[in-house]
């Protein structure tokens, strides 16, 4: 059985006067130990994916399976729960307690699973020397830097030892040589059995994954091979530009055929 | 395989199944709230400081007009004496007053042992009539010890009886020795304490300023109370030899004990009529002296508690529903600014009920925060009072009980709407927030 079950998923947006259908028929697994990339352009729906996949959000229709159970109709303080003991979230913006310890930071998801301070303090030191910041425990977040911050954010997902790890363009916010550390840190977790779901608008990110989903206007186009799904996925993006590129000298060019007077201050 | 083991146990590997293991999480889950209490309120101390204002009020209005009151109390006990059941005083000056006196009263000329005198001769229905002066703070001595910070009084024969201060040994001073001054004294049970330890005080030599007096008598152990000064720390002798020793300058305060079973009120009506005669009052002026009971004084003091209290209240309510609006409005500004905070706690696995807990809690610590203050500023106008104005204040226990109960109450009522706003927040759009 797959860890993760997608079963004509679909997320609607209801505003009143329009809908957003920002999922729309997702339907794919995921099993143990896969690192999958879930790749598309801003807008396509990816971060409403994660969400479900996350828990923290349920489908408008459609169910999830995780671990074989359907957890696409819980309650919040059940989705909650699930999260606690199965998720671990990694953010594009970090998301650390400012006024918390990096050890504080790790040992919260700990507080909300009701472990002894004791316990939690071993667990939150050992997930900190695992990203490799067992010297910097008693910083704050303001004291570390962006990929320090984010490997506290890694160990914070790591300390519960989940049964899946969500990352939400984890290096988007980070210069490319540390998005680069981050992304190694996320293979090595990976070999080492984890499970990881990698959301990214860059293919050339989702190339170093062993499997990549592509997801346009809330369908997934493509699924297979990281390499081959960030190709297919880098050609269109070019072919697009090059496309918008002729639609734009076009433009330009018929502007200045009906209006010569005008056309000089456009150019 | 081993996540198929895992999904078989989902939901049930939180400690939630038995009622033991829940209390305990529960409390655990407190003592994490209290840090994170702590640690958001240090992180916005000034702003903290002055939504708090109301409840800082509030409870220093309480706890400083509770010392006050319980100050006149306790300076009443003391300044009644023992005055009996049946008798009152008469003296210069109202028996309970606040700051100066109106320029009515400081005109008042002083009474005199001569008035007491007249008095008796008109008021003869009184079962006694008797003058007394005291003064404070005096040293009496014998070869060997010395006694400080003594009361004195100098009385008629009737001081014992009228003041309620038993003869416990020996003898008090009679009529003819209370006039003519004589050299003797009668000690109370404290300076006896301190200058006779070890030997038979009747009889034996004192020496209050530059004379030496016998001891002819031992007033009864009084046992004072613990705040106001020391009933048994005081000396009473003729006022005669008083007046030799102090000077004539002091206002006689006259004491009149009633016939046993008569009616008090009636003897107090004939007693200002008569005593105004005494003065040489004419109809149209207003009496000036005062007359105070142990029941007109408690009245007096009750009606002026009443009316501190009332204030009390109005003042006590109005703050703290400012600032209970106050707390109301510091946490919906926390929600408002922590809403990534809050959705990054529930992603985490936070439920809502801890959500709600937390945010309670720090309401509830905000406003407690409020009340210690109010309640050391309290206390600090408490001991300004009682050494720099000497009124006996006292900040009752319970008054402190009260008011850091009611701030509880308050963190908890205004607490809620914030803390529910919060655990209700979406995680996925509050983790969205900017
Ligand atoms: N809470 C919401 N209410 C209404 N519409 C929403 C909401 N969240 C997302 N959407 C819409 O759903 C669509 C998909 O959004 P989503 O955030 O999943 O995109 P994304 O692929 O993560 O984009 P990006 O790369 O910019 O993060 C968008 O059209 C978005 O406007
Ligand atoms: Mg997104």
């Amino acid at each position: 059985m797959a860890l993760i079950e997608l079963q004509h998923i679909t997320k609607t947006y209801d505003l009143g006067l329009s809908k957003v259908h920002a999922l729309r028929d997702i339907d794919f697994n995921i099993e143990k130990g896969e690192f999958v990339a879930i790749v598309g352009q801003s807008g396509s729906g990816k971060s409403t994916l994660m969400n479900i996949l996350g828990c923290l959000d349920v489908p408008t229709t459609g169910a999830y399976l995780l671990g074989g159970r359907d957890v696409s109709t819980l309650a919040d303080d059940e989705l909650a729960d699930v999260r606690n003991l199965e998720i671990g979230f990694v953010f594009q913006s970090f998301q650390l307690l400012p006024r918390a310890s990096a050890l504080e930071n790790v040992e919260l998801p700990l507080i909300y699973r009701g472990v002894s301070p004791r316990e939690r303090r071993e667990k939150a030191k050992a997930a900190l020397d695992r990203v490799q910041l067992g010297d910097r425990t008693h910083h704050k977040p303001t004291e570390l830097s962006g990929g320090q911050r984010q490997r506290v954010a890694i160990a914070r997902a790591l300390v519960t030892d989940p049964s899946l790890l969500l990352a939400d363009e984890p290096t988007g916010n980070l210069d490319s040589a540390t998005g680069e550390d981050i992304i190694r840190l996320f293979l090595e977790l990976h070999a080492a059995g984890n499970t990881i779901v990698l959301v990214t608008h860059e293919p050339k990110l989702a190339a170093r994954c062993p499997r990549a989903v592509r997801v346009v206007d809330g369908l997934v186009v493509a699924d297979g091979e990281g390499q081959r799904v960030a190709f297919e996925n880098q050609r269109d993006i070019d072919a697009a530009a090059a496309a918008a590129l002729a639609a734009q000298q076009q433009m330009a060019s018929g502007l200045s055929q009906r209006e010569p007077g005008t056309g000089a201050h456009h150019g | 395989m081993s996540e198929l083991q895992r999904s078989s146990s989902f939901g049930t590997a939180r400690p939630q199944t038995g009622r033991v293991e829940r209390f305990l999480s529960a409390v655990g889950a407190r003592r994490d709230d209290l840090r994170l209490a702590l640690q958001s309120m240090f992180g916005h101390k000034l702003r903290a400081a002055l939504t708090l204002l109301g409840i800082v009020i509030g409870v220093f209005t309480v706890i400083s007009m509770m010392a006050l009151t319980q100050g006149l109390q306790n300076s009443m006990n003391q300044g009644m004496g023992g005055l009996g059941a049946n008798v009152f005083q008469i003296q210069k000056w109202p028996a309970v007053h606040f700051g100066p006196e109106s320029a009515a009263i400081q005109k008042r000329k002083n009474l005199t042992l001569a008035q007491a005198m007249a008095l008796r001769e008109s008021l003869p229905q009184a079962h006694q009539i008797g003058g007394e002066v005291w003064d404070f703070g005096k040293e009496v001595s014998t070869t060997e010890n010395v006694a400080q910070g003594i009361q004195v009084a100098g009385g008629t024969s009737e001081f014992f009886g009228n003041n309620s201060l038993p003869i416990g040994r020996g003898r008090g001073f009679g009529e003819s020795e209370a006039m003519s001054g004589g050299r003797v004294v009668v000690l109370g049970a404290g300076v006896v304490d301190s200058l006779f330890p070890d030997r038979e005080p009747i009889g034996a030599k004192v020496r209050l300023g530059h004379l030496e007096l016998e001891v002819i008598g031992i007033i009864e152990r009084q046992g004072g109370n613990p705040f106001g000064g020391n009933p048994d720390n005081l000396i009473a002798i003729p006022i005669g030899l008083f007046m030799e020793i102090y000077g004539t300058g002091r206002s006689v305060n006259i004491t009149v004990m009633a016939e046993s079973g008569s009616n008090l009120k009636r003897l107090m009506d004939q007693a200002t009529a008569a005593f105004r005669v005494v003065r040489g009052l004419s109809a149209d002026q207003d009496d000036d002296f005062d007359m105070y009971s142990n029941e007109t004084m408690q009245q007096t003091f009750d009606n002026l508690a009443d009316m501190v209290k009332m204030f009390m209240l109005a003042v006590c309510a109005l703050s703290l529903l400012v600032g209970g609006i106050g707390v109301m409005n510091i946490m919906l500004v926390a929600v408002a600014e922590r809403t990534r905070e809050i959705g990054l706690r529930k992603a985490l696995g936070a439920r809502r009920m801890r959500i709600l807990m937390q945010f309670i809690f720090e309401a509830v610590m905000l406003s407690l925060i409020g009340g210690f203050i109010g309640v050391g500023l309290g206390y600090a106008v408490s001991a300004v009072v009682r050494y720099g104005f000497t009124l006996p204040t006292e900040v009752p226990l319970w008054a402190v009980g009260l008011s850091l109960a009611v701030c509880t109450m308050i963190g908890l009522v205004f607490g809620i709407y914030p803390a529910a706003r919060a655990s209700k927040l979406d995680p996925a759009v509050a983790l969205r927030d900017e």
